[in-house]
């Protein structure tokens, strides 16, 4: 199909200067270039892209268009940056990104967005107004942002960790921007309803004994929502479309135990009308379990006053799909925390990246959690229901009585009992759901209606092994305790709570000041509460002490993680701490965001609903977690109720897949060489602990026994020999995953040249024989 | 059309029926996968992405993409077929195209034999395709752009030696000017503006920037502006030697 004038040469005839002969010179080079580069610089200013990323990562999604679109008032996004000179190298391209992700917002309502820059000197009018907007400085270095609409500002302290800077595609900086100007565009501060027998907010100590801080996630949630306090005996509970003023947007509720059944149908109805829940049930309150005090002659949890450590939504999860054992905890091998040098605690959960889905925006920030005595969630969401995992266990769980969690780990005779526990351990094949999010079109629990009020109970009567505390609202007899309303379905009433400690034998020393929660939520805060910014977690398993400065009036002391020297074989893993709220006491609770009835019964959602579940409760408590070091427990609990609050849109920005892809298969052939020599390793140790028991055995006698102290000196050798061994198979495994890495390696680097090399050779070879031919 | 067909087909045949191609694609295989695993722990990073794999083929183009062009024109002018391919009934466009196009299969056969890297972290994690594809369409054209400096070079100079080292060095400063340091350097020489004009021209910034799945509008004309004025200055040349 070529052009006739193709064919010819394409000199010009001697004479005949041509219009493209003037372009072939050199003066015509230059001009071109100068075209060229015309074009180039006003194509960069276009901003013009494509993105081929699966969750489109590099675009504005619907969710910031949407929130966006709602803007009727100048909100100025202003970007504080420090004098490239000042910015280490590779975050100087980050300040170009972050002024291209701003008039991308800017594109959109460019008459109401407005994009300043300031470059922060030292001691400049900019470094002034960084700092006094609540911009905190990084060594010396500004790269935070403020979002500003009329009286209300938003902060983002520190940009670059949430821009993809080496490699990952995963920007997170329109889910801060854009949850920023939503947070200062809104018209009313967001409603929480919290309903919790606990006491969140820190507890005053009789007679003039120290307070108790508030928990940091109370604090964290005051500092962002109004906060109203729900009582436990609540008859119904209202959404802010309900009514606009006493209606709560999101309900959180924290070890609701001995939750009645006119509760949990008002929690019931609120859902069906749209509601957001987030729940923190658990198997084994350790905050619940210290509630109430002691009182002679009964077991702790017991006494009047005392929360049940037990806590469920009862006949709400059935419905909803799932099953949850308030009187089990989980135990995880996979996920024990070291308590000593040679001894993990698998009901004290360490989890990391491995069990957190981290392509949830819930958790994708958070690198290690630390669960107490949680409980688990078993089933799959009832049609109509979407279930989203957050954390889950290791396969390598099983679910133990709640005894457990009163044993003291760091006496010998705990140390026997969590040996015994593990030699008896037999893990179950899946992991169990730790904290998920159902969502979509629910169904009552309480199709028969509305349930009958539970009678009044005597003064006093007998806990009888339900909820001695009870809550106001009344119950019956018996079952449910002094005061107590009717225990739900499925919270297994009968669980007396198991043996407490009776004191801390060795407290530990005061405990410091509330580890900095916001540290490891996200870098943002409305004005006033400018968040600090987040700092590097932790190793996940490395547990180090928080640095804490210690604060008079700080009554709960940490977990004793680092055991200390043997004393009393009767202390307890953990101290009594302050922050619990006896449950019939609950003074100061309102029914704020509650109606006394509702007259028609919902019988499934008016709107879908959502409902976030957490099996622990105990992780909400910084003043338990703290010595942990960073965990990402607040973190997490937050970004629930954050994401809960939000709007649709909001919600639309964050459930943007994130774009970290590990090497899950890298990851299964470590797992596979490990249960390889699980076996043998517990064989090992089996008989590395049988001949403990006899040498220890033989200790006593030796003296009048000599021949059985040969027998122990034997018995000693082998017991180094079982210790070789052990490091000869964990030596052997590590062996075996080095070679199948090393074996990718080598396959890739080696396969494509010798394919090429042996096609040359096929070519040259084939060649010789048609030359031979010819 | 089929005069550049025509001159695709000599060039390409020249190129694979020496020892030449095989050597350079082996090579290339060796760099471009080697690096990647020895010096920038891709295994170790778990993460299914081949990020790291496409940061280093700029620098790897450096050197091969003047080992592959150095010959389009040099080896004519060193053996005197210059004037003997253009007297017959081509234009220098259509002789320039076809070399050109035949390079350029020669960077993508190279980049053809390092699909071993996506089965890999397909076989060991779940990667973005989109993303994927993104990063090989920017090492191609990255490699296309490095053939058509080499090209136009090749066109001023009968040693393939001198042509190897004046586009390996274009070649490298193009690369140089998106390392945050060198832009930090230049940033602090001539401001703001030689930094964005630096970081602009770099051939790294560009490719980086596909290789996280984020073609800009800006990168895609910068290349093919590369690609087209090289082209456009090899003509020039060709023509004033002509002449």
């Amino acid at each position: 199909m070529s052009n006739p004038s193709d064919n010819k040469p394409s000199a010009p005839a001697p004479g005949v200067r041509k219009g493209p002969g003037l372009l072939l010179t050199s003066v015509g080079a230059l001009v071109v270039a100068g075209i060229v580069a015309a074009v180039n610089w006003g194509v960069s200013a276009t901003n013009g892209r494509l993105d081929f990323t699966e969750f489109k990562t590099h675009s504005l999604t619907e969710g910031t268009r949407s929130i966006v679109e709602r803007v009727d008032t100048e909100v100025t996004l202003r970007l504080f940056v420090s004098e490239n000179e000042i910015l280490p190298p590779q975050f100087v391209p980050a300040v170009e990104e972050t002024m291209n992700w701003l008039a991308r917002y800017k594109e959109l309502k460019p008459d109401l967005i407005k994009v300043e820059k300031k470059v922060v000197t030292p001691t400049s009018d900019e470094e002034e107004q960084a700092v006094t907007s609540g911009i905190q400085g990084n060594r010396g270095m500004f790269f935070g942002m403020t979002i500003t609409c009329l009286d209300k500002t938003a902060i983002i302290n520190w940009v670059p960790e949430l821009l993809s800077i080496a490699g990952s595609e995963d920007d997170r900086i329109e889910y801060y921007l854009s949850r920023s100007v939503s947070e200062v565009t809104r018209r009313d501060r967001k409603r929480i309803g919290l309903m919790t027998p606990l006491k969140l907010a820190g507890n005053q100590m009789p007679f003039g004994g120290n307070q108790s801080p508030p928990w940091a996630f109370y604090s964290d949630l005051k500092s962002q929502y109004e906060v109203k306090t729900i009582d436990m005996g609540v008859k119904a509970i209202q959404t802010t479309s309900q009514d606009a003023k006493e209606g709560v947007d999101v309900l959180v509720l924290v070890h609701p135990a001995g939750i009645s059944e006119e509760s949990l149908y008002a929690v019931d109805q609120y859902l069906l009308d749209g509601g957001r829940i987030v729940a923190f049930v658990d198997g084994y309150s350790y905050m619940a379990s210290q509630s109430g005090g002691q009182q002679p002659g009964m077991p702790p949890g017991m006494s009047p006053g005392a929360v049940d450590t037990g806590s469920s939504l009862g006949k709400l999860l059935t419905t909803w799909g799932y099953s949850f054992d308030s009187t089990k905890i989980v135990a995880d091998k996979g996920a024990s925390t070291p308590m000593g040098r040679d001894f993990n605690t698998p009901i004290l959960l360490t989890l990391g990246k491995e069990q957190i889905t981290k392509t949830e925006n819930v958790v994708k920030d958070i690198t290690n959690l630390w669960f107490i005595f949680s409980g688990g969630f078993a089933g799959s969401p009832a049609t109509g229901l979407n279930e989203t995992r957050y954390v889950s266990t290791t396969a390598g769980h099983s679910l133990v009585g709640t005894e457990y969690a009163t044993i003291n780990p760091q006496t010998p005779e705990g140390q026997q009992k969590f040996e015994e526990l593990e030699r008896k351990f037999s893990p179950e094949k899946n992991p169990r759901l730790l904290a998920m999010r159902l969502d979509g079109n629910f169904k009552t629990s309480f199709p028969e209606g509305k349930p009958a009020p539970a009678p009044e109970k005597p003064e006093g009567g007998p806990p009888g092994g339900g909820f001695p505390g009870g809550f106001p609202g009344g119950g019956p007899q018996g079952a449910q305790g002094a005061e107590g309303a009717p225990a739900p379905a499925a919270t297994p009433p009968a669980a007396t709570p198991p043996a407490a400690p009776a004191a801390a034998a060795n407290p530990a020393p005061a405990a410091g000041t509330p580890a900095p929660v916001s540290a490891t939520t996200p870098p943002i805060s409305i004005d006033p509460v400018p968040a600090p910014s987040t700092p590097a977690a932790p190793a996940v398993g490395t547990p180090t002490p928080a640095p804490g400065t210690p604060a008079p009036g700080d009554a709960t002391p940490p977990l004793p993680l680092t055991p200390p020297p043997i004393q009393d074989p009767t202390a307890n893993l953990l101290p009594p701490p302050a922050g619990v709220n006896p449950p019939s006491a609950a003074p100061g609770t309102a029914s704020a965001g509650t109606a006394p009835t509702t007259t028609e019964q919902l019988k499934e959602s008016k709107k879908p609903g959502t409902v976030y579940l957490v099996a622990d409760s105990d992780m909400l408590c910084d003043l338990l977690t703290r010595n942990m070091g960073e965990t990402g427990n607040v973190a997490m609990a937050l970004n629930m109720v954050d994401e809960a609050a939000g709007d649709a849109d909001l919600m639309k920005v964050r459930s943007r897949g994130a774009a970290i892809r590990p090497f899950s298969t890298l990851n299964k052939i470590k797992e596979q060489a490990e249960t390889k020599i699980r076996s043998e390793l517990q064989k090992l140790e089996d008989e590395r602990t049988k001949l403990q028991e006899k040498i220890s055995t033989a200790k006593t006698n030796k003296e009048r026994n000599q021949a059985l102290y040969t027998g122990l000196m034997q018995d000693q050798k082998s017991q180094i020999e079982i210790g070789q061994k052990k490091y000869q198979l964990v030596k052997k495994a590590k062996k075996e995953i080095d070679e199948q890495v090393n074996s990718i390696k080598w396959k890739n680097v080696l396969i494509p040249p010798i394919v090429v090399a042996l096609a040359g050779i096929v070519v040259f070879i084939t060649r010789r024989f048609n030359t031979a031919a010819h | 059309m089929r005069n550049v067909w025509i001159i695709f087909k000599r060039e390409l045949k020249s190129y694979f029926l020496s020892p030449m191609a095989y050597v350079l694609i082996a090579l290339f295989a060796i760099f471009t996968i080697g690096i990647p695993f020895g010096l920038a722990s891709f295994i170790e990073r778990n993460n299914a992405s081949l990020y790291w794999f496409f940061f280093f083929h700029p620098w790897v183009y450096m050197i091969f993409g003047p080992a592959i062009g150095m010959r389009l024109w040099s080896e004519e002018h060193r053996m005197g077929t210059t004037e003997l391919l253009l007297t017959m009934p081509i234009s220098p466009w259509q002789a320039i195209w076809g070399k050109f196009l035949a390079a350029t299969t020669v960077i993508a056969s190279m980049l053809l034999c390092t699909i071993g890297m996506v089965f890999t972290i397909s076989y060991l994690g779940e990667p973005d395709t989109g993303v994927v594809w993104s990063g090989y369409i920017g090492s191609l054209l990255v490699g296309a752009a490095s053939v058509a400096i080499t090209c136009a070079v090749s066109a001023v100079t009968r040693n393939q030696i001198v042509c190897v080292l004046i586009s390996a060095f274009i070649c490298f400063l193009l690369v140089v000017f998106g390392i945050p340091q060198v832009n930090d350097f230049l940033r602090g020489l001539g401001g703001e503006w030689l930094s964005n004009l630096a970081n602009g021209l770099s051939l790294s910034f560009h490719q980086n920037e596909m290789s996280r799945g984020l073609m800009r509008v800006e990168s895609l004309v910068y290349l093919l502006s590369i690609i087209g004025f090289c082209l456009y200055l090899t003509s020039v040349i060709i023509r004033s030697k002509r002449s």
